[in-house]
């Protein structure tokens, strides 16, 4: 068995656009490689606009990359037509945003997450339903009988991102893509969410790319992170070290523009001015603008993600050398 | 804001009388009107005084249209033919004609609409300006047009009307295919592997179906006066069958000499038959307008 | 007295499907220069009482009973027109989505010399403008940008675009809310320091909405915590978020994740109440560990201890102490 299920390797995707009547190219994501063993969560953090939802679309093929490698278990799948596809797709699947959009409004959510069994031919309706019961009381949507016949109106928000995962892990996937899944659940009910993608993970060795923008989130699940900035990962590290250690400007700003009761009268790294445009990225290190530390080389060379510490990977001429505040 | 509980949307029979909703009133009051006139055509046999195109008159009478009596609450026309018979009889022809019609449009329409803006293309173009010319025609002159090249009989009214709301039927479904396409369930199913004549029966239209029972609702009662205008032009039965349409035609000339009673019944069961359409039409679309809304 | 006096406020949204009870019997009061911020969950009335004081409420809203007394006058009793005088020049707003409270289709120093000019308080349309374009610089946006619409701007920029239109009527209430939830952190914290700073050079008093209480307890000088429409717990920040007496805000504090504590968090178990039928007694007694049999049965009121209030049976007898 590979310990890679997951290898992406220079994924590029350049969208036409047409901005203020000129035809442009929008670099959604523009040379993005990573690599996620089995089981392993890998947490994709960046704002909005970075590339991190387009990159997700992308290594489940919703959308096809302008170029690159995505080789799921050792198959290319990068440029797959669809129709070959279509089988392995029950091996990765994917958890949206919203949860209210994600399931056919009037499909009874039992259905819904039976359905995939039957469509792939791996049981008739009968031997799905119970798959799907056993799922929703795994899930925590019990009774599971009632839940079965409820249509998504009748749930809550939370409630319905529970079907969604139930629906995603039927099929026992190797690799799950988390778009935003807890974006829109309730604070309060947030962690058991999180819980529960964790122990499907635990229980089925799933590997996942958590794709959020929130970072607290994502140190709590993560094994590593990964920080994007309009369409590059600029800094990938374990969780922890991420955190204590960011070492790229803009993982440091990042980091320390989120609140925190922990830690409050925390001092933030400079940043300045908006996210660059991705019809029109700046010459050199495309944070350059932005960054306090920035240098002639900044302007002129791109720099590429080297290991700056043992597994800690930066893409800065001048990483910041020492920790944010020492891990206790 | 609270949790959003919701009734599974469903159109038993049971579940719309019980449930508070709006346009309850409108849809409630069109299903009664069209289920009243179904019902008087289907028994007009066993209510109607008399034979509806034989003479019940005396000869004496004849040529002479009668006006509304205690024996001819609607009047008689000038064969001596009663009226109200005729009102009873002449829903047959309409009914039959719109319910087929509506069969085939929808037959013909709703798939056309679900694949085109589903797979957009060069095939949805096609389509697209096809539908969009037939679309802009003037709906009773090309009925009319293509029902005189036909011949007159019900079936050929039923297949020129169908010409004519084809078009409606596959414009609305097709746009509501598109906003649904787009939408995240799709996406998700795609992203499950399915395969996509399970997505569109299985996801894209039971959420299209609801535009589709107000389009029918809307479209019937146009095809209702169409259909009437197609009678008036002798273009589904020929005389003397009952049909309010051609009674309308044939009543037309007695008019002008105070004979009203042989247009006005005719015209008034028209309107009350497109009326109840319309209604549950209108009804529908309210309903159905709040509970997508969120 | 208060600046700001929010007295027995009851608000309803009445639905097909019954009444939702929004905002119950809620006291609040605001001093002025103080940094108010109501934090809650979606459903918890927090915007809904926000959106009362001035009584913007998104129809079928409506204030039920109650009285909101800014300096003495009750604003829940003013007429229409009166009220639009306070609207703007005395209490602000700003909201979550700055994109639809724009107008997209004119530019964005129209509509904010519109405000002055409607207001009284430029002569002129000349002088509208100017004051419009200081406004502009004040948040940090050039005066250049006047002529902008405001697609043409980033959704941060927008932000401090309704921010300078809502400074420049220079009120004495700024109500926000949720007003950097649509933007990014780095966004976000740029946001919250110009309120910040504006608040202090034009002595305003801030009533922040959020659900995020790790943002509010960074900046605000007080928190207060809602659910299901009632207000359960109000304190000083340090204090609610180092010693939260409610067992709600404990579990919410317990739920949020942060960056700087190793803590496991935990979901409250269960799912907020239905509002059209509300559970007899206190609201969170369904999903509450520490319930027991009064809480089923009564509901608790707000008691006042040492200069917090908490809505919780647990610190009964202390309050009857008092």
């Amino acid at each position: 068995m590979r310990r890679e299920i997951v290898v992406v390797e220079d994924l590029y995707k350049y969208f036409n656009v047409v901005k203020a009547g000129k035809r442009r190219v929008l670099k959604a994501v523009d040379g993005v490689s990573f690599k996620l063993r089995r089981g392993e969560i890998l947490g994709l953090v960046g704002e909005s606009g970075s590339g991190k939802t387009t990159v997700g679309r992308l290594v489940t093929r919703l959308l096809k990359p302008t170029r690159g490698r995505i080789l799921f278990d050792g198959i290319d799948i990068a440029e797959m037509p669809e129709k070959r596809l279509r089988p392995l797709r029950r091996r990765f699947q994917m958890v949206f945003q919203d949860p209210y959009a994600s399931l056919n409004p009037r499909m009874p959510i039992g259905k819904a997450i039976a359905e995939p069994l039957v469509v792939h031919g791996l049981a008739g309706w009968e031997e799905a339903k119970r798959r799907a019961l056993e799922l929703l009381e795994k899930v925590g949507l019990t009774p599971a009988e009632d839940f079965y016949n409820r249509l998504p109106s009748q749930l809550s928000g939370g409630q319905r991102q529970r079907a969604v995962i139930a629906r995603a892990v039927i099929l026992e996937p190797d690799f799950i893509v988390a778009d935003e899944p807890v974006s829109m659940v309730d604070v309060s009910m947030r962690a058991s969410i999180l819980d529960l993608l964790v122990k499907l993970r635990r229980e089925l060795g799933t590997a996942m790319l958590f794709i959020t923008h929130d970072l607290a989130v994502a140190k709590m699940i993560s094994d590593r992170i990964a920080v994007m900035y309009v369409g590059k990962i600029v800094e990938e590290a374990p969780s922890d070290e991420l955190v204590a250690h960011p070492m790229h400007p803009y993982t440091r700003a990042l980091i320390t523009s989120v609140p925190s009761i922990a830690w409050r009268n925390r001092r933030r790294f400079p940043i300045k001015g908006d996210i660059a445009d991705p019809t029109s990225l700046p010459m050199g290190c495309r944070y350059h603008p932005r960054c306090p530390l920035a240098r002639d080389k900044c302007r002129r060379e791109e720099p590429a993600l080297a290991e700056a510490r043992p597994g800690h990977l930066v893409a800065c001429h001048y990483p910041v050398g020492e920790p944010l505040k020492p891990l206790r | 804001m609270a949790r959003i509980v919701g009734r599974p949307i469903g159109f038993s029979l049971a579940g719309m009388l019980r449930g508070r909703y709006p346009g309850k009133k409108m849809m409630l009051t069109g299903i009664f009107i069209i289920l009243f006139i179904i019902m008087i055509s289907i028994l007009a046999p066993y209510i109607s005084p008399y034979p509806p195109a034989q003479r019940s008159v005396p000869i004496s009478q004849l040529g002479t249209p009668q006006p509304p009596s205690w024996k001819h609450p609607m009047g008689t026309n000038n064969l001596g033919y009663d009226m109200f018979s005729r009102i009873l009889y002449g829903g047959r022809v309409i009914l039959y004609v719109v319910a087929l019609a509506a069969a085939i449009s929808l037959g013909i329409g709703v798939p056309l609409g679900l694949v085109s803006g589903f797979y957009a293309g060069k095939l949805d173009r096609i389509l697209s300006v096809t539908m969009d010319s037939i679309y802009a025609f003037p709906g009773i002159i090309l009925a009319i047009a293509i029902a005189s090249v036909l011949g007159p009989s019900p079936k050929n009214a039923a297949i020129s009307l169908s010409v004519v709301y084809i078009p409606t039927y596959y414009r609305m479904v097709r746009g509501k295919t598109l906003e649904i396409k787009e939408m995240l369930f799709i996406e998700a199913a795609k992203s499950l592997g399915l395969p996509d004549r399970i997505t569109l029966l299985r996801h894209v239209l039971p959420n299209v179906a609801p535009i589709i029972l107000v389009v029918f609702g809307l479209g019937s009662t146009d095809a209702i006066l169409t259909e009437a205008g197609l009678s008036f032009f002798g273009l589904t039965v020929t005389y003397p069958k009952p049909d309010w349409g051609l009674d309308l035609y044939m009543g037309k000339d007695y008019f002008l000499s105070g004979a009203w009673w042989l247009v006005f019944f005719p015209g008034l069961m028209i309107t009350l038959l497109a009326l109840g359409f319309a209604l549950l039409g209108e009804g529908l679309a309210e309903k159905l307008e709040i509970r997508t809304e969120r | 007295m208060a600046l700001l006096e929010i007295r027995g406020l009851n608000v309803e949204y009445p639905t097909l499907s019954g009444i939702v009870r929004a905002v119950v019997d809620a006291n609040l009061e605001v001093e002025g220069g103080e940094w108010v911020s109501i934090v809650g969950e979606s459903g918890s009335g927090k915007s809904t009482l926000a959106y009362s004081i001035t009584r913007l409420l998104p129809p079928p809203g409506r204030i039920r009973s109650g009285s909101i007394l800014y300096r003495g006058v009750d604003l829940v009793k003013l007429p229409e027109r009166e009220l639009r005088k306070y609207r703007g020049p005395e209490i602000g707003m700003i909201f979550q989505d700055p994109m639809t409270s724009l107008d997209p289709v004119r530019t964005i120093g129209d509509q904010i010399a519109e405000a002055l000019l409607e207001h009284g308080i430029a002569k002129d349309k000349a002088e509208a403008y100017s004051l419009a374009g200081d406004a502009l610089e004040e948040v940090g946006i050039p005066r250049n940008r006047l002529k902008s619409y405001p697609h043409q701007l980033s959704g941060g920029q927008r932000q401090r675009v309704l921010i300078a239109g809502a400074v420049a009527l220079n009120p004495r209430i700024l109500i926000a809310d949720e007003p950097t939830t649509a933007l990014d952190v780095v966004v976000q914290a740029k946001i919250m320091d110009l309120l910040e700073e504006l608040k202090e050079k034009h002595d305003m008093t801030i009533i922040f909405i959020t659900h995020d209480i790790a943002l509010a307890a960074e900046r605000s000088t007080r928190i207060v915590v809602m659910y299901a429409g009632h207000i359960m717990e109000d304190a000083p920040a340090e204090q609610l978020v180092e010693n939260p007496l409610h067992p709600y805000t404990q579990g919410l504090l317990n739920a949020t994740p942060d960056l700087w504590s190793d803590k496991r968090i935990e979901s409250i178990p269960g799912y907020p109440p239905d509002l059209r039928r509300p559970p007899p007694g206190c609201p969170f007694h369904p999903r509450c560990p520490r319930a027991w049999g009064l809480c089923r049965s009564e509901k608790p009121a707000l008691l006042d201890l040492n200069g917090r209030r908490v809505a919780c049976h647990l610190y009964r007898r202390e309050g009857a102490g008092r």
